[in-house]
């Protein structure tokens, strides 16, 4: 991949209130990759600091870097440059000759917690509904099959976690939001297993933590908030129960008001701007049929003003610091904006994973038709 | 607030590590390579960790243990596993329904947290110290009195207006509700564009309990008045004390007495179009103010009446091709749709 490819965006000449020193229109697909590359074998080393604080959530880090390589290579090529199946050279610094980093693969079944059944953020952490999540989309990924034994131990733990009301917790110690009824769902439909938990429960729980202004919270009673929305919508969606959402325009609009002068989204009202809200809006919009409804071009420049167009990567907003949790979630707004090449790998909006992989996983969620003025 | 020495007292200082678990060999980080030995520079973090991995591995529950999960907690406080364990040697030693020891620990969790704590495991280590002990009067105010702190370092913070509803609701005592009303009308005040204040208040006039009772029409009253003058007729420019008022009004017509509800919202309706027009006699454009507009075009379709649908038809196009083209397509929708409310 040659760093300096880029792609020119069609946003329509379109002019938002940020000014940045950034190009509004240019994606720099060929630095992000390199961004990403340089930081995969950065946060393994051994000397960074960075790499011990989110140690602890590695499989979720390893999710969204795998992820958005997908976004802008072939399979072939995220599989080779993050070593997904074949282990990979340890970063200069190391001095042993014989050590080479496990696969991928490898390591995500190393992160398997015995005691629960569930996968954790990293080697040696406890199982927990979100690690198990991410793992579970990683090996859908590399396109590798769970054994039996695992899938069935993984099965458990999810079922193990929900509540007599169908909600979810995330781990035995029985912290309960939204979240973890999205994360429970998505890890069992990826197993063909959604029929092990009461998913009309789920589903009933999903719908009482509905607010009055069309949105939805952590749990009842709480703030409407666009993480949470995508959490819950997307739940609803796997079990094919969008019907639940009591007022969907209402929803929509609340969504559609998320975006303000720059072009951004927030998550709530009143709150700044912020990539990662291009996921979770645009996701939810696009799975009821609402994406319309707001500027697409607006939203596509305020991604783009987000790049850091020397060393890749995209941040929060512009002129922040990039990581690879809002590049991640910056290139799938772009691509479910259908502003990036047709060439490219598309997202799905429910299953956060490639078009491509959903299909060969024979992966099925429930999509309204769009909604327009005609 | 934790005085430093007791937080100290805690913790193990990393220049005591060694010599404490002197009977033990540190762990690296595994990182599945089965390497024989890992270069590591010996830093705090590295150190405190390696012994931690230690004591997972041997499973110790322990004084020592408990400590150093305090020292680990410390160096990255989102370390989930460190919390658990936390908790698990709490419950060995006996001490997770010992009342010194829980004030302990939440003093110890709001000291790691700072000012403003925004991981998830630190408020669930809160809220498990006492669901396990009890979420008895004593903790209760202690509690709600921390979170009002956390709460004047940022208003918003989901994770401290989670927390404090879970509080509300497992205690339901009528006393802390009234005082909860006046500190949600408080932050009001102090920020009227705190969308997280106006939630809280939604849910404090309705006790907490999501089983659908509607607000009796005296109550739905109080609250769409307090919407527009504590709210519309300050700064209708907000978008929370808007969608607050169409909530309240909504849920009347949902699930109130429906001939009360009209007549609620025909009163509303009156009120912003006079808010509207106040801003015609200061000479100015009442439709740049899109949140008054979007509001009165939703009052205008609860009155159903064609008048008032043709009314709300006109102002969504004007939203559409002038005051809120950022959404244009959702405007379009929205005229069409009223349009066709007119045309059944």
């Amino acid at each position: 991949m040659d760093e300096n490819a880029v792609v020119t965006l069609d946003i329509g000449g379109c002019t938002t209130t940020t000014t940045t020193t950034a190009p509004t229109s240019l994606f720099y697909h060929g630095r992000h990759v390199q961004y990403i590359e340089k930081l995969s074998v950065a946060l393994n080393s051994t000397k960074s600091y960075e790499g011990a604080v989110t140690e602890h959530l590695r499989m979720s880090g390893i999710y969204w870097t795998y992820a958005a390589l997908s976004l802008l290579v072939s399979p072939e090529q995220a599989d080779s440059i993050l070593g997904v199946h074949c282990c990979s050279r340890p970063s200069n610094d190391e001095k042993t000759d014989q050590d080479y980093r496990p696969s991928i693969v490898e390591w995500v079944y190393r992160c398997f917690d015995e005691r629960s059944g569930g996968f954790g953020g990293n080697i040696g952490h406890d199982g927990h509904l979100l690690y198990t999540l991410s793992a579970v989309q990683i090996l859908a990924m590399a396109n590798t099959e769970i054994s039996q034994e695992k899938r069935e131990a993984v099965i458990q733990f999810v079922v193990s976690l929900q509540q007599q009301d169908g909600s979810f917790s995330g781990d035995q110690w029985g912290e309960i939001d939204t979240r973890f009824t999205y994360c429970a769902l998505c890890t069992l439909s990826l197993l063909k297993a959604l029929d092990r938990v009461d998913v009309s429960q789920a589903v009933e729980y999903i719908a009482s933590c509905q607010n009055l202004d069309g949105g939805f919270g952590s749990m009842k009673g709480a703030e409407s908030h666009a993480g949470q929305v995508f959490c819950c919508v997307g739940a609803l969606s796997i079990a094919k129960s969008l019907h639940k959402i009591n007022h969907p325009d209402l929803l929509g609009w609340w969504l559609a008001e998320r975006q303000v002068d720059s072009g951004g989204l927030n998550g709530r009202p009143e709150k700044q701007a912020d990539v990662c809200y291009s996921w979770w809006i645009l996701s939810v919009m696009t799975i009821i049929g609402r994406v319309d409804w707001i500027s697409k071009d607006k939203l596509a420049s305020f991604i783009a003003k987000a790049q850091d167009p020397e060393d890749g990567g995209i941040a929060d907003r512009p002129e922040d610091m990039p990581d690879v949790f809002h590049t991640f979630f910056g290139i799938a707004g772009l691509s479910l904006l259908g502003k990036l090449p047709d060439s490219f790998r598309k997202i799905d909006p429910v299953y956060a994973l490639p078009v491509d992989v959903v299909v060969r996983c024979g992966l099925s969620s429930q999509i309204l038709a769009v909604k327009d003025s005609e | 607030m934790m005085a430093m020495a007791a937080l100290n007292d805690a913790m193990i200082p990393i220049e005591d590590l060694s010599q404490v678990f002197s009977d033990m060999t540190p762990l690296p980080q595994n990182d599945g390579s089965d390497r024989v030995c890992v270069i590591q520079y010996p830093t705090a973090f590295a150190l405190a960790y390696n012994y931690m991995r230690a004591i997972w591995q041997s499973k110790e529950m322990s004084q020592r243990a408990l400590k150093l999960t305090a020292t680990c907690a410390k160096l990255n406080p989102a370390n989930y596993t460190v919390w658990h364990y936390r908790r698990q040697c709490l419950k060995d030693l006996g001490l997770a329904s010992n009342e010194d020891a829980v004030r302990q620990d939440l003093a110890l969790a709001a000291a790691l947290g700072g000012p403003n704590p925004k991981n998830y495991q630190i408020w669930y280590h809160r809220r498990a110290l006492l669901e396990t002990h009890g979420v008895k009067e004593l903790f209760c105010r202690l509690e709600l009195d921390y979170i009002k702190d956390v709460l004047r370092e940022d208003a918003k913070n989901y994770h401290a207006w989670s927390y404090r509803q879970w509080i509300l609701e497992a205690v339901d005592d009528e006393e802390l509700w009234k005082e909860e009303m006046d500190f949600a009308s408080t932050l009001i005040d102090e920020d009227i564009r705190n969308n997280s204040a106006w939630n809280q208040r939604w849910f404090v006039v309705h006790r907490g309990k999501q089983d659908g009772k509607p607000l009796s029409m005296n109550e739905a009253r109080l609250e769409a008045d307090f919407a527009i003058d504590k709210g519309i007729s300050v700064d209708p420019y907000n978008e929370s004390s808007c969608r607050y008022l169409l909530s309240i009004l909504k849920e009347q017509l949902l699930e109130g007495e429906h001939d009360l509800a009209k007549k609620l919202v025909e009163e509303h309706e009156a009120k912003v179009s006079n808010l509207r027009l106040a801003f015609e006699k200061t000479n100015q454009d009442p439709g740049k103010c899109v949140n008054l507009t979007a509001t009165w075009i939703d009052l205008l379709e609860m009155m159903g009446d064609k008048e008032s649908l043709q009314k709300a038809v006109s102002l969504a196009k004007g939203q559409a091709t002038e005051h809120d083209r950022i959404r244009t397509k959702y405007w379009l929708f929205r005229a069409k749709q009223l349009q066709n409310g007119i045309d059944e």
